[in-house]
């Protein structure tokens, strides 16, 4: 990876990965918990003898990293050491959801009373009834797999209400499908030597669609890794509905009509293979069904595509005929692929297009990353087998479920299960690393009637939340970042997460173990997380190591690096059965998706208009004609976390809706002021900040927003149901591979709000920048 | 010989304006809210030609910014110039630093 740009003082950071210095102890670590983004950023965590965590720095040796930090990471000792967390767990009688009436337990009297709730609802209902959910994905996702299918036995377990398992599983259903494994854009992320490796090249063109990684940094992507290689000469060309700092220094900027992804990028590949831009020697020799892919596109000439995407024509020839010529090209693409409901075909146009110009696996292009997979190791200890597959939500209607493309159980069908109790009805939730209510729920007031139908619901978290103050019976205090132990893979070096000292909070690990015990002693031999991922190196399928590998000897060596290899289509390293080609039913790389196709779904990249837009639904868009996407990242929140923060509040006090001038003038609103933003289905409260430039007719609302400096327990927790813009998206309009939701093409319309404006008290605790008063 | 002068430069072409130096700058001298010991200047974004945006960010060290003494003393490099995201703080000497302008959008700071 990139290395740090100035002379290190090896005195101060050094090589090992623990020491001390003076009263502080300083360790080396992964930070990949919550509060806190995908990216398991090299720290340096500096904690007193007490344990108690007093500084953070980035670890200038980390190779991913080289010592850079965002705000967020900085705040990680003001978040660790809130005063709002929750050491203790906490029970309240079910008739009491919602109220303030919670009464501290013990860890033993809370296990048992999970304990014994699982079997009741099992023996009564079966154990199919106990639904498992879980957040995004960090030192928290494959648990909430081992808890579900093999501590409660239940094949259910699925996102907190995310319709459409909408983030990033769609486009892993379909690279899985198309290409046989997971590509991201070469940033020599995978390579130990980095941008020094003598086979790395610099992409010459970028491609960023439908993301804004130097905000995002999604899925373990480091945002300015982008900027490393704009440094290096790499230029830009940028797909994004509004203006931002790396769409202004691209050479082109397409601000596409949302939802349209597809569309464009079909008429890309109109004019690259009608122009014979394309790569000949890689689609004769390694794809499968270019002549079909070759007609698809017939049907979207570019002056069409112009007319969907709002794109002027010469705008997509020259971006199509940049892109295709320079070599090698990159895309870095992102969730608002998987946030339309039928984003699966612009996820298929893209790998298309990255296919068909030759840049699959090679230097500099969309590589092929098969390393790293240590949470498939872990999880894999845990769960022997999972009962009633079959049943689990979304498998009768979804042949691409029911294929085992997601091991995820549908919540657009249990939200209707748990409204009418069919296909079968589910009694318990148990809620992992998700502030549903107030994140990636759709239309989160349905969902929160329909969790409050069951008879038990945990949410384990690190504060108190939206989710938790409406609907818990029992709260678990999570362990946090320095407070607990871990391994991190995704993709390249192999790392530890280590756990620095105790407090009364649990991780989720030390949870499993200990609800294992005493519901299904078999699955959880273990008596420690420590001696668990001690194991778990001792039964590595994903990686191949030496002999003396062990967890204690990768937290001292600190890295270990898997060896990878580009075009490993031509090297025999990508099937099981060592030949040649892609882990693919064709071995090639599907252009037409053959598992598609016997899903009964159409295997080549297609766009269909959203439901609703101005085009679909045009007696809907006269009543709300602005079209509003969600989802934007902002750089001082991962979602619904850090709102308690002060120090990122004064950053980013009150939740933003960007606009053009010309939209908030026709709306008479002024920028600073609150808006509504409203559609048949609901409406949320955000600031105006004006947008120089967006596509027509958009504005850009952001998510996750509550308000912890309010009242925990009313009908409207935290102020959540005044801001969250997810109020205006439905559930149940899951694409019709059932993956993929409409949360970025909702229409609506907007005014200035006069009867809301929040205060932002003055005792919001400030504890990082303490010492003084205000 | 008067002692020589040190600063920071900053290449404000690649400066993203992630805040990063704003925030590690109040962490490490627990700078009250609403203080700043560097902060972002934005320039535009603003169409200066059809399709051609100005659009930079320029982190402004101000009369709180100390370029870490203390840190500096301890043989680290200044907080912003550690943890900037975009690297594109260096701190030193004004005559080093001066040597390395070899490009445009270029800075030289002496707080």
């Amino acid at each position: 990876m990139a290395k740090c740009p100035r002379k290190i003082n090896d005195e101060l950071y050094r090589d090992e990965w623990q020491w001390q210095e003076g009263d502080l102890t300083v360790t080396r670590n992964t930070q990949w918990s919550g509060p806190g983004c995908h990216n398991g950023c090299g720290v340096l965590h500096y904690t007193d003898k007490d344990g108690k965590l007093v500084k953070i720095e980035g670890d200038p040796k980390s190779p991913m990293f080289n010592g850079r930090l965002c705000m967020r990471c900085l705040a990680v000792p003001e978040a660790e050491n809130h005063p709002n967390r929750i050491y203790h767990p906490m029970r309240r009688d079910p008739k009491d959801r919602g109220k303030d009436k919670w009464e501290e337990i013990g860890w033993d009297e809370a296990y048992d009373a999970i304990a014994s709730e699982v079997k009741r609802v099992s023996a009564e209902y079966g154990a199919k009834a106990i639904f498992t959910m879980v957040g995004t994905g960090r030192n928290a996702g494959w648990q909430a797999h081992a808890l579900c299918n093999s501590i409660f036995d239940s094949p259910n377990v699925g996102f907190g209400f995310l319709s459409g398992e909408s983030c990033y599983v769609p486009r892993i259903a379909a690279m899985a499908m198309m290409g046989g494994a997971i590509q991201v854009m070469d940033c020599a992320q995978v390579l130990e030597q980095g941008y020094d490796d003598p086979e790395y090249v610099v992409p010459e063109i970028c491609l960023i669609w439908a993301n804004n990684p130097i905000v995002s940094n999604a899925d373990g992507f480091l945002g300015h890794w982008v900027v490393d290689l704009m440094k290096m000469g790499m230029k830009l060309i940028v797909v994004d509905p509004r203006m931002s700092w790396l769409g202004a220094q691209a050479e082109m900027q397409l601000m596409l009509r949302p939802g349209t992804d597809a569309a464009l990028a079909l008429g890309f590949m109109n004019v690259i293979i009608n122009e014979d831009l394309y790569d000949h020697e890689f689609v004769e020799k390694w794809t499968y069904g270019f002549d079909e892919l070759k007609e698809r596109v017939r049907d979207y000439p570019v002056d069409k595509v112009a007319e969907i995407t709002g794109v002027p024509v010469e705008k997509i020839v020259a971006a199509a005929r940049r892109y295709a010529t320079a070599k090698p090209a990159t895309v870095q693409w992102g969730l608002k692929l998987d946030q339309q409901t039928d984003g699966m075909g612009a996820t298929q146009a893209l790998q298309c297009l990255w296919a068909i110009t030759g840049n699959v696996d090679v230097p500099g292009g969309n590589i092929i990353v098969n390393t790293g997979y240590i949470q498939n190791d872990a999880r894999r200890l845990v769960v022997k087998h999972v009962t009633d597959v079959d049943e689990r939500f979304g498998n009768d209607l979804f042949p691409l479920r029911k294929m085992g493309v997601t091991e995820m159980s549908s919540t657009d069908i249990l939200i209707e299960a748990l409204e009418t109790g069919k296909p079968y009805p589910v009694k318990m939730l148990y809620l992992q690393s998700t502030n549903c209510l107030a994140n990636m729920a759709a239309d989160p007031q349905r969902c929160m009637k329909g969790m409050l139908t069951c008879d038990t619901i945990v949410v384990s978290d690190y504060y108190m939340t939206p989710t938790a103050a409406a609907t818990a019976d029992i709260f678990l205090p999570l362990a946090m970042s320095t407070e607990r132990v871990g391994c991190r893979g995704w993709y390249n070096p192999l790392r530890t997460i280590n756990k620095i000292h105790e407090t009364e909070a649990r991780s989720d690990e030390q949870i499993i173990i200990d609800l294992g015990k005493r519901v299904n002693p078999e699955a959880t031999p273990w008596n420690t997380p420590e001696e668990f991922w001690e194991d778990v190196m001792t039964h590595l399928e994903t990686i191949k190591v030496p002999e003396d590998f062990s967890y204690k000897k990768l937290q001292e060596d600190m890295y270990f690096w898997q060896p990878t290899a580009y075009r490993k289509y031509e090297k025999g390293l990508l099937r099981s059965d060592g030949e040649e080609g892609f882990n693919t039913p064709t071995g090639l790389f599907e252009l037409k998706s053959t598992m598609l196709e016997a899903a009964g779904l159409d295997p080549l990249p297609y766009y269909k208009e959203p439901d609703p837009s101005p085009v679909s639904n045009p007696e809907y868009a006269a009543e709300y004609p602005l079209i509003c996407t969600t989802g934007r990242r902002s750089w001082e929140f991962f979602h619904s976390e850090h709102r308690n923060l002060r120090s990122m509040r004064e950053f980013h006090r009150w939740p933003r809706v960007e606009m053009t001038q010309e939209v908030a003038d026709r709306y008479g609103i002024k920028e600073g002021d609150w808006v509504l933003i409203e559609n048949a289905q609901g409406s949320a409260r955000e600031v105006c900040v004006i947008n120089p430039k967006m596509a027509p007719d958009t504005i850009c609302a952001e998510h996750g927003w509550w308000f912890p400096e309010q009242e925990a327990h009313s009908s409207n927790p935290f102020g959540v149901f005044d801001v969250n813009i997810n109020q205006l998206v439905p559930m149940c309009k899951e694409g019709p591979s059932g993956f993929g939701a409409p949360y970025t093409t909702q229409m609506c319309r907007i005014s200035k709000c006069e009867d809301f404006d929040p205060e932002y008290p003055s005792d919001v605790p400030y504890d990082n920048v303490a010492h003084f008063s205000l | 010989m008067s002692q020589e002068k040190y600063g920071l430069l900053i290449d404000y072409e690649f400066c993203t304006g992630c805040h990063t130096c704003e925030m590690a700058c109040k962490v490490e001298h627990k700078l009250p809210e609403g203080q700043w010991g560097i902060e972002l200047a934005k320039i535009g974004p603003r169409e200066i030609a059809p399709d051609v945006w100005d659009f930079k960010y320029v982190p402004m060290p101000t009369a709180l910014c100390d370029l870490c003494a203390d840190r500096v003393a301890e043989g680290r490099w200044p907080t912003c110039v550690h943890h900037c995201q975009a690297q594109v703080i260096e701190y030193g000497t004004v005559s080093e630093l001066a040597r390395q302008i070899d490009k445009q959008k270029m800075v030289l700071f002496v707080p």
